[in-house]
């Protein structure tokens, strides 16, 4: 219990961030189609609204958050991605969102100060 | 955990049967099992080298019981104590075969909660060792039967090691419980297993759960510290070094441990080593030992192992002396121990004596467990406490002077657990709680213990760590400055359009897009601009109507408009005509006449000195014939236009003009007929052209009218009159004064007609500026100057009307419907009344006006010739002039007519007159008298013209009746004319002469009217025409002579 109380307080906390990603790309696509011309669009508001989400947190982190849009139109899609850093402070959470025409798929690293 | 503790519980409480049970029987039963739980210890998975030494001790113990018994009562008491422990261990170890497996099950489940996957990973390696450990341990069994044959007779020697050694392990095992007790003190919250502790299974569940507690913090510490293998790896190893050996190495781990959980015990450790002086002096020993035992243990290890050995041998030297009785009490205690303990449950003492009967246990167990850290853990409190129990024991057991020693080691043990409780609160007011606390405290420890361990070691890491982090964030966020960064783009890769995915897949291959239709003119076009408007347009300059331009759409408009006009056109076309076939028919005739002129030229250049060549105008017109030519006169303006006036013919003729006088326009290079043709009813005096340009003729007739022709006038609004082939417009006059104008016009014939202020040329302009400039810019606005024979002087205004009108005029009678110009009766003068001068001088008579002459350079003088020889001189406005009179050099008035009288064309104010008496003179109007007079130069004939040469002012013609002209030249001769000929044949009835002054060209020439009507034009020799120098000095002269 305790130590649970600590890490929610300092630390990084998967479920937490998860949720506040994935209300911000509900919120941000919901139900829209893929459009081309929307997606630089969305991304950006993804992006700028997750990390000032995240930042309302308080948590002592610096945050580094990618967006990945993607048609669904059976084509595939690999990154992956590696980091140098405090296992013991520091995390990293991918959400991946989809509704029938796209895939969202947001990255966000948490790096303690 | 709760779960947990319930089925602890419940273990616990069918624990507590069996145990009872078993507890009763054990003693009986003792030897029996003393086999069997040997058996088992080996089977259990015990290193070899413990096992081997524990083994040992154990088959003496069993193989030699009953003497070992006589012989030391103590070993046998011991070896009963431990026998009794065995028995109750090895019921215990059977249930506990099944219970374990629940148990480790569970554990097993706990682990996974905290571990996940790591949990069987070890779990395997845990019993894949325990396998290996058994069948090890069935091979070392029967080794050791053979090693315990030898033992035998080694026996006495080691004999007493080995008592050394099991009193040390008693020692330990006192020292962990007392050590468990502290430990439980530390407890704060009581359990609900805390009453079970109290019955008779107590024991084994507070071991179980210690067992378990430890050998979950066993799991946690190797888990922590090394992988699964390893850990066994060398706690086989160390089982192998001996029991002593490995309590130190475990004590090191213990240490090690416990420096990381829990601060207290690292200080009472410390503490120890701190107030270790005492211990000293077992120093070599140690030493001694330590090279004995520690093979590759770690220098750390060593050292704490040194310590507590060293400790512990303090204390075994300490109490060697009463060793013997001492623990052969303390066995029979601990036989007796749990029965006891049930009696004294509040009992502190009798509760670490219990537990430390429950190491025993628990030692084997964990051996079987493979929980022998935990063991360790609990000899470290045993190292601590140890001197407490044997105290205790010693009280009860051994001599006074050993309790005093005791005594006075549990006080110095006190003294420093009052330290440490004294650094340490919380465990300090828990030492101080009543012993019943203590046991509720205690009887929760274990299950305290597994949080505990597993929780504590987590959550102090993590509050150090998020404290750390916490400072170090507030730290540095004080410093820094977090900032959005600018979002950017990582990649942005637009889908691709089908058609783009269909031509890179149909672009790898060899082929090319292309295409073909057939009907290519059928592709359509499309073209975006407009149409364009197109539309006829038509023009025409110089515009015949007011309509220049016009379409298609216009024309239909107006299709009468045009018919009109095409009417009004024909007449504006035949108007265009006829000018334009005059032009041409001048041009042609000119060159006509000149082809005849050269073929008559050499005719008659003989008969005609002065002449240069001739050309004769065609006067054979049907109305022409038989009338003679009274006048002609050249327009000043238009040289090359002659008038001429053909009186009525005496002769009757077919045509009915013989009665009306004819007045025929010519254009002297158109000989071939006459350009106009004017009729008048009555005869012709006189007649002049407009000044300027020649476009009205007027003439004064004997009936007294002036008569006046607007030559512009269109010849379709004339009668036209066909003679032979050709049609002849005959003209009647446009205005006539006839009884019009009765009252202000002449009564009697009128003699002259003269246009007034016409400036003839520009020298006279520049002399006089006249009204006549302005006039001539105006066009018509001129006056006329008409005189009779009575000497009346009428002027007329001629007045151009705006628009002519076809209908006539009630106002203007005299006006001819469609004429357009008229004249106004401007004001009448009487030149030749009965003045008082003529009457002075003797004049016999009124004088009769013949000739109206005006001053070129100035049209208010004007010059009357009379028929008294005289001219006279006056002016329009009444003003008088000096010299009214120009009289020849005789003096006196003679009834001489004036028949001409001519001024000077080159401007200067000289006037030729010649009279009917053949004199001719030569005056300036500066003098009454002339500058010269001539008066035989005719020889007595009549002087019918006086005509100045236009070009040469001192070259005068003189036409007398007798059909002779004299040509005088002044600068060649001023007395006679210098030629003279004489034409007889047909003779001349009237000349006039024509050439332009300002010219000056060949074209200067005399036109001779014949009495048979013919008209011809000479042309003047070049004598007589090219100007000199001389001829105006000659004037000049002249008039200096006569002033």
């Amino acid at each position: 219990m305790d130590d649970a109380a600590t890490t929610e307080e300092t630390g990084f906390v998967v479920d937490d961030i998860t949720t506040v990603v994935k209300e911000v790309v509900e919120t941000t696509m919901g139900n829209s189609t893929y459009q081309q011309s929307r997606v630089n669009q969305w991304t950006s508001s993804v992006v700028e609204s997750s990390l000032s989400q995240l930042t309302k947190l308080g948590k002592s982190f610096k945050y580094i958050v990618t967006c990945i849009i993607l048609q669904k139109n059976g084509a595939g899609l690999h990154t992956a991605s590696s980091c140098f850093w405090d296992n013991s402070t520091d995390g990293s959470c991918t959400v991946r969102w989809e509704n029938k025409t796209m895939y969202c798929i947001v990255s966000v690293y948490g790096l303690a100060v | 955990m709760k779960k947990l503790t319930k089925e602890d519980t419940w273990k616990t409480d069918e624990l507590k049967k069996h145990m009872r049970g078993y507890e009763e029987d054990s003693i009986k039963r003792g030897e029996k099992m003393r086999r069997s739980e040997d058996e088992r210890r080996h089977r259990s998975g015990a290193s070899v080298d413990r096992r081997h030494r524990d083994r040992d001790g154990e088959e003496r113990r069993d193989g030699e019981r009953l003497k070992e018994r006589e012989q030391k009562e103590r070993t046998k008491h011991r070896e009963l104590e431990r026998d009794k422990d065995l028995d109750r261990r090895r019921e215990d170890s059977r249930e506990k075969m099944d219970e374990r497996n629940e148990r480790e099950r569970e554990r097993r489940n706990d682990r996974e909660k905290d571990r996940g996957l790591d949990t069987d990973r070890y779990r395997d390696g845990e019993r894949g060792s325990k396998d290996r450990r058994y069948d090890r341990a069935e091979k070392e069994n029967r080794e050791k039967e053979r090693e315990r044959e030898r033992y035998k007779e080694t026996m006495s020697e080691r004999e007493k090691e080995k008592e050394r050694e099991r009193r040390r392990a008693e020692k330990e095992r006192d020292r962990r419980s007392d050590r468990d007790r502290r430990k439980d003190e530390d407890r704060d919250i009581a359990r609900d297993v805390a009453k079970m502790r109290l019955q008779d299974g107590e024991v084994e569940t507070e071991r179980d759960r210690r067992e378990r507690h430890r050998s979950r913090g066993y799991v946690k510490e190797t888990e922590h510290h090394r992988e699964g293998k390893d850990k066994n790896r060398e706690r086989d190893r160390k089982e192998r070094h001996g029991d002593r050996e490995q309590s130190g190495y475990r004590e090191g781990r213990e240490h090690r441990r416990e420096k990381e959980e829990e601060e207290r015990r690292r200080r009472d450790r410390d503490l120890r080593v701190r107030g270790g002086g005492e211990m000293r002096d077992s120093e070599r020993e140690r030493r001694h030992r330590e090279q004995k035992g520690s093979e590759g243990r770690i220098h750390g290890d060593r050292d704490r192992d040194q310590e507590r050995e060293r400790k512990e041998r303090d204390r075994h030297r300490e109490k060697r002396h009463g060793e013997e009785s001492d623990r052969t009490k303390r066995e029979i205690q601990n036989t007796a121990s749990s029965h006891k303990h049930r009696d004294h449950r509040g009992d502190k003492e009798v509760e670490n004596e219990e537990k430390t009967s429950g190491e025993d246990h628990e030692e084997v167990d964990y051996e079987e467990d493979f929980e022998d850290y935990e063991e360790d853990f609990e000899d470290v409190d045993e190292d601590e406490h140890g001197s407490e129990e044997e105290k205790e024991e010693a009280d009860k057991d051994l001599s006074p002077e050993k309790r005093e020693e005791i005594r006075a080691i549990q006080r110095a043990m006190d003294e420093e657990n009052e330290r440490v409780g004294s650094s340490q609160s919380r465990p300090m007011t828990q030492e101080s709680l009543p012993p019943r606390t203590d046991t509720q405290t205690r009887q929760s420890r274990p299950q305290r213990g597994v949080i505990d361990f597993v929780s504590a070691k987590r959550r102090e890491v993590n509050q150090k760590v998020s404290s750390r982090q916490k400072k170090r964030s507030a730290e540095l966020l004080r410093m820094i400055d977090l900032d959005f960064s600018i979002t950017f783009s990582l990649l942005d890769l637009p889908p691709v359009n089908e058609y783009d995915m269909y031509i890179k897949s149909f672009g790898t291959t060899n082929t090319r897009q292309a295409y073909v239709q057939c009907n290519e003119d059928n592709t359509d076009r499309e073209v975006q601009t407009e149409e364009t408007d197109m539309s006829d347009k038509w023009t025409q300059h110089p515009a015949e109507t007011s309509v220049s331009c016009g379409g298609p759409d216009q024309s239909q408009n107006a299709v009468g408009d045009t018919a009109l006009r095409t009417n009004f056109d024909s007449r504006r076309l035949v108007s265009f005509l006829r000018s334009a076939t005059q032009v041409m028919s001048v041009l042609l005739e000119e060159d006509r006449a000149e082809k005849h002129a050269l073929t008559r030229l050499k005719s008659q250049s003989d008969s005609l000195s002065f002449s240069d060549g001739c050309l004769q105008l065609n006067t054979r017109l049907p109305f022409l014939h038989g009338r003679q030519v009274s006048h002609l006169q050249f327009s000043d303006a238009q040289r090359q236009t002659l008038l001429s006036v053909h009186a009525p013919s005496s002769m009757s003729s077919a045509i009915r003009l013989d009665t009306q006088s004819i007045i025929c326009v010519w254009n002297i290079w158109e000989p071939s007929r006459p350009q106009k043709i004017l009729v008048y009813e009555s005869e012709v005096c006189c007649c002049c052209f407009s000044p300027g340009k020649a476009m009205l003729v007027f003439a004064g007739t004997s009936v007294g009218s002036v008569a006046l022709w607007d030559l512009r006038e269109p010849s379709s609004s004339h009668y036209s009159l066909t003679i032979g082939e050709s049609d002849w417009t005959l003209r009647y006059p446009t205005f006539s004064t006839d009884a019009v104008l009765s009252g202000s016009g002449h009564l009697s014939a009128v003699q002259s007609v003269e246009p007034v202020s016409v400036p003839v040329s520009e020298g006279l302009r520049t002399e006089l500026p006249l009204l006549g400039n302005q006039e001539e810019s105006l066009g018509l606005s001129f006056q006329l100057a008409s005189l009779d024979e009575k000497g009346v002087l009428n002027l007329w205004v001629v007045v151009e009307l705006p628009k002519s009108s076809d209908a006539g005029s009630q106002t203007d009678l005299g006006l001819r419907p469609g004429g357009k110009v008229k004249l106004l009766h401007s004001s009448s003068l009487q030149t030749c009344d009965s003045g008082s001068s003529p009457h002075d001088l003797g004049h016999p008579g009124p004088l009769q006006a013949l000739l109206l002459k005006f001053l070129p350079s100035d049209s208010s003088h004007y010059f009357i010739g009379t028929n008294m020889g005289v001219v006279n001189h006056g002016t329009r406005h009444g003003l008088k002039a000096p010299p009214k009179f120009y009289c020849p050099l005789v003096a006196g008035f003679r009834p001489v007519q004036v028949s001409s009288l001519e001024f000077c064309p080159s401007g200067q104010p000289h006037f030729l007159v010649g009279c009917d008496d053949g004199s001719v003179r030569l005056h300036s109007v500066q003098s009454e008298q002339p500058l010269l007079e001539w008066t035989g130069s005719t020889a007595g004939e009549e002087v019918v013209s006086v005509q100045w040469a236009l070009t040469r002012p001192a070259v005068f013609c003189v036409l007398d009746a007798a059909s002779c002209l004299h040509i005088w030249d002044l600068v060649e001769d001023d007395q006679r004319p210098v030629l003279t000929e004489r034409i007889d044949v047909d003779r001349v009835t009237t000349m006039a002469v024509f050439g332009d002054p300002a010219k000056q060209n060949t074209y200067s020439g005399i036109a001779l009217a014949k009495h048979s009507g013919r008209i011809e034009i000479h042309y003047l020799r070049k004598r007589f025409t090219v100007p000199t120098p001389a001829d105006s000095e000659k004037l000049d002269s002249l008039i200096q002579d006569a002033f």
